[in-house]
């Protein structure tokens, strides 16, 4: 299989280009062959029903696994390789709070989930995975149990969640724990305005069920970098509370805070094994990706 | 310091907008809807804090830009001492003093000193002066000069000149001078005798409104006597071998008295004549003048100096009246003819000739074979009518008399011919006959009137050259060299000009005689035939007299062209050098009145007088009412007192003048700029790095 460099020829795309496209599938097609080509197909190939390629016999191969109807034809021996069938499960936990609607420029950051959350799960479902989700605000929302058909109805479901109300972490994922059976990977994908602790207490939930976790923190450039001027009132999304503030005598303690947060976050989730992706919804999404699976891969490899 | 619109002082109150941006930070209408006030609930503030100046130094520029922009539109006015230099009744004063012949008159000039010290007496500190004198000209002696013993000192140096008044140019100089003057009380002070015909209402000036106009008449009585010699007359001929002068003058006298046995003189060359005695009535008898008629005198020698005179009195330029005079000797034409030539073939020519008079033509008729060298010791012109030049060395010679200033006249006929290769001499060569017998002959369809040869006949009566039918010709092909001065309605050439040396060559195509065209017997012939000899000859009338400020041309006087440095005394002994101009001609100013004396600078060098002549119309020294003057000088005609200059107009033109409205929006601008670079000096350094993303 051919690689390539991540940072020299992968053209990213804009996640606001990707945001006028109005099928979350077409979307995710877009994302996932976009750089899954230069990636790798699937990482095993073993036993199964899907045929893959051909490899001339080599001795010490298993005799069962020569195609005896191409020797017929061309009277040598080739072997039969077909694609592995992994069968884990993968669910998307989204969050629709009213936080997550926010966006400063031309695309929000529960639009931005969305596209990330397709994606992923498009991807998966081409690994034979079986996919799920949940939405939840502080209890969950929607949820679509794992399955090998289920991408449609996630896609759709996805496709039409609505951000509106307060959010807490703990309660919607103590019950996505109790609902998800079996191991499996599960994506979250939130603003994660909480407390540290608290998020990880929450997350940990998922952890110990037996779930792969990995945590998508998505905010706003506006939100990293404050970069308001004006003297204003500041109004909370989710809870409608209001607060005149002077952003140029602010931005530097808010600038302390937020990183002060993202710092407390990574440290958290690094102590416990679980992977964290902060995401600047302005960035190119295939590059999220692309970064993040790369660091994955390799996280595969060395562990 | 002074407000033009202090209504605009209103616009200060905007001076609160900065106050309230600053202490009350306005808030926005629309609250900012905000993802989660998690962190910024956890940001202590005070609204007190609200209530300070966040940044004083931008404060304190907006603030200072704002009141200076209202300022500006209040358009402030500096009266008394401030940074641009503008002094409370600080003054341009400019004063013009009259230096024509007539404040020559009695005491006029010394009482004209006298007033123009006054005015540099009343100087203040921060004033200044400009001193300019004029006659028909004027001139800038000191210019906004702050010092007033050098403008004194320079006063004390003027003296009344031979030219005329005119107080237009003066005036525009002062009005330029006060145009650009910073300074806020104009002032003009005219000096003079205000003769009548000084000033016209059509002069084109206007002083700058608030300009202060102050006369000072030095005319005195208005009953002043004068008594002139107006005009001279001067009537050559010549006698036997000798030429003769009659001088006739007319003397008036413009005095309230009259005067018994004025003695009038005549002298040349500072030697005297004759006195003729002559009574005159009072200026307003109608026998107030007289003519004198001298007797004939032999004019022996050439540039004789001759001058009228009578006794001095208060204004002395016009008690004499300067004139050159040289014997005009006759034209010498030599006209050949070709053997076998018809009958009266010069006669048309030679009858023509015989006519003039002052001076006269001798006319010679020879045959070309007859011709010797010494035909042509003083001649003037020689004229080839219809014959072939004299071959070998008188062909020569007549070359050398041309080049040496001689003319020669080619009429070609039929029996004309040249020599091959020498047609350089007539500018071209010509043809045989063209007949245009067969319609009602050719006329002249082109005449280059510009030429001096045909100067006489540029006016609608000058002459009808449209009359003569030419039925004949010799078409003529001019060279380069030939100038074209005439041609005949088919295009033809009919007469060219060629420089020879310091002679030229005429080529008539078109026969002198009877024979080829009724040209000799039109009325036009012979004014043309002397034109076209006197123009042959070079000699040009030279005027006997000129006038105070002519421009004439050396060339005009006789005074040699070559002449490599020229220089000319004036009356009063002065030295002028009489430089080339870009086409090589030497013109003179006459500034005096007297005897020039024009001469080579080379030692023992012979001069040549020029006489001039100060105008007698400044002479007449009748009076005009200077409020007239002032009248017409000032928009209100408020600038005779100066007292009556109102307040406001003199306000206007002092903020006109000092633009401070122009500084304080440069500064302005400048605030501006500054309160940019810190206030964006200041966004730079509150941004921080923002927070690392990705996996």
């Amino acid at each position: 299989m051919a690689t390539r460099s991540a940072g020299t020829a992968v053209r990213f795309i804009d996640p606001i280009a990707l945001q006028r496209i109005r099928s979350l599938e077409l979307v995710a097609r877009t994302v996932v062959d976009g750089f899954i080509t230069g990636l790798h197909r699937s990482p095993y190939l073993g036993f199964s029903t899907d045929f893959a390629e051909h490899r001339p016999y080599q001795p010490g191969d298993d005799i069962r696994r020569i195609d005896w109807r191409l020797y017929g034809r061309t009277d040598r021996y080739y072997l039969k390789l077909f694609e592995a069938e992994t069968n884990a499960n993968f669910a998307v936990l989204l969050d629709v709070s009213g936080s997550m609607g926010f966006g400063s420029k031309d695309i929000s950051k529960i639009d931005y989930a969305r596209l990330l959350a397709a994606s992923l799960t498009y991807f998966s479902s081409r690994q034979r995975d079986r996919v799920g989700l949940f939405t939840f605000r502080d209890q969950v929302v929607d949820y679509v149990p794992p399955s090998a058909k289920h991408l449609d109805t996630v896609l759709h479901t996805i496709a039409r969640v609505e951000c509106t109300g307060p959010g807490q972490l703990q309660p919607p994922l103590e019950r996505a724990a109790n609902l998800l059976k079996r191991s499996g990977i599960v994506v979250l994908l939130s603003d994660l305005y909480e407390d540290p602790d608290e998020v990880i207490g929450a997350v940990n939930q998922l952890r110990f069920s037996g779930q792969d976790v990995i945590v998508f923190h998505l905010l706003d450039p506006a939100e990293l970098e404050f970069t308001y001027d004006a003297p204003s009132s500041f109004e909370d999304l989710e809870t409608g509370e209001r607060l005149p503030i002077v952003p140029e005598k602010h931005r530097l303690r808010y600038h302390g805070l937020i990183a002060d947060h993202v710092t407390a976050l990574t440290d958290r989730f690094a102590r416990n094994r679980i992977d964290y992706v902060l995401v600047n919804i302005g960035e190119p999404l295939d590059r999220v990706l692309f970064d993040f699976l790369l660091a994955r891969h390799r996280g595969l490899q060395t562990t | 310091m002074g407000l033009l619109a202090p209504a605009f002082l209103v616009g200060l109150a905007a001076i609160a907008v900065p106050i309230v941006v600053h202490l009350f930070h306005r808030h926005r209408k629309d609250p900012i809807r905000f993802p989660s006030l998690m962190f910024l609930e956890r940001i202590p503030f005070r609204t007190v804090r609200r209530q300070t100046l966040r940044n004083p130094l931008l404060f304190a520029l907006r603030v200072l830009a704002l009141v200076l922009l209202v300022g500006a539109f209040a358009r402030p006015v500096l009266t008394g001492v401030g940074a641009l230099g503008s002094e409370e009744g600080a003054r341009e004063i400019v004063v013009l003093i009259d230096r024509s012949y007539s404040m020559a008159h009695g005491d006029r000039f010394e009482r004209a000193q006298a007033e123009a010290r006054t005015v540099v007496d009343g100087f203040r500190s921060g004033d200044a002066i400009t001193l300019v004198s004029f006659d028909s000209d004027a001139q800038i002696l000191e210019r906004s000069s702050t010092q007033p013993a050098r403008v004194r000192a320079t006063v004390d140096t003027l003296a009344a000149g031979s030219a005329v008044t005119r107080l237009g140019p003066a005036l525009k100089v002062a009005q330029s001078v006060l145009d650009q003057s910073p300074r806020a009380g104009l002032e003009v002070v005219v000096v003079s005798d205000f003769q009548s015909g000084a000033w016209s209402a059509t002069e084109d000036v206007l002083l700058p409104p608030g300009t202060r106009v102050v006369t000072r008449d030095v005319a005195g009585d208005a009953t002043a006597s004068n008594v002139m010699i107006a005009t001279v007359s001067v009537e050559q001929s010549e006698s036997g071998n000798r030429e003769t002068a009659v001088v006739s003058a007319r003397i008036v006298n413009d005095g309230p008295n009259e005067i018994q046995r004025l003695p009038v003189r005549l002298s040349l060359d500072g030697q005297a004549l004759e006195t003729v005695e002559v009574d005159l009535g009072a200026g307003d008898s109608g026998d107030q003048t007289a003519a004198v008629r001298f007797q004939p005198f032999v004019l022996a020698r050439v540039d004789a100096r001759a001058t009228v005179s009578i006794r001095s009195d208060d204004l002395s330029v016009d008690d004499a009246f300067h004139m050159v005079l040289t014997p005009e000797a006759g034209f010498s034409v030599l006209v050949l003819e070709p053997d076998g030539a018809r009958p009266q073939q010069s006669f048309f020519l030679a009858r023509a000739l015989s006519i003039g008079s002052e001076p006269g033509f001798d006319v010679d008729v020879k045959r070309t074979r007859a011709f010797q060298l010494s035909d042509l010791d003083a001649r003037s012109v020689v004229v080839l009518n219809g014959t072939a030049p004299p071959s070998g060395a008188a062909f020569d010679a007549l070359v050398q008399f041309v080049e040496n200033g001689g003319g020669l006249l080619v009429a070609l006929d039929e029996r004309s011919a040249w020599p091959n290769g020498d047609a350089a001499v007539l500018g071209g060569s010509f043809g045989s006959p063209v007949s245009r017998s067969e319609s009602r002959g050719g006329a002249l369809g082109f005449i280059d009137f510009g030429h001096p040869a045909f100067e006489l006949f540029q006016t609608t009566r000058g002459g009808d050259f449209t009359g003569a039918r030419f039925f004949r010709y010799r078409p003529f092909a001019p060279d380069s060299t030939a100038d074209v001065l005439a041609r005949f309605d088919d295009g033809a050439v009919a007469l060219t000009e060629t420089r020879r040396g310091a002679g030229r060559v005429l080529v008539w195509a078109g026969g002198i005689d009877s024979f080829w065209s009724d040209f000799p017997v039109q009325a036009v012939y012979l004014p043309f035939m002397q034109s076209l000899v006197r123009h042959l000859s070079g000699r040009s009338a030279r005027p006997t007299q000129h006038v105070v400020g002519e421009l004439v041309d050396v060339a005009v006087l006789g005074v040699g062209s070559d002449e490599r440095d020229l220089i000319a005394l004036s009356p009063r002994g002065g030295e002028v050098r009489i430089l080339p101009d870009t086409s090589g001609a030497r013109y003179l100013r006459l500034a005096e009145h007297g005897y020039y004396e024009i001469r080579s600078d080379q030692a023992g060098a012979v001069g040549t007088p020029v006489a001039v002549n100060a105008d007698r119309a400044e002479s007449n020294l009748t009076g005009m009412d200077p409020a007239e003057l002032v009248t017409a000088l000032t928009p209100t005609g408020d600038g005779a007192g100066g007292a009556a200059a109102t307040t406001r107009l003199d306000l206007e033109e002092r903020e006109r003048r000092q633009s401070v409205w122009r500084y304080l929006l440069w500064v302005v601008l400048a605030l501006l700029m500054l309160e940019t670079l810190i206030s964006n000096q200041m966004m730079r350094s509150t941004r921080v790095a923002p927070v690392r993303t990705g996996g």
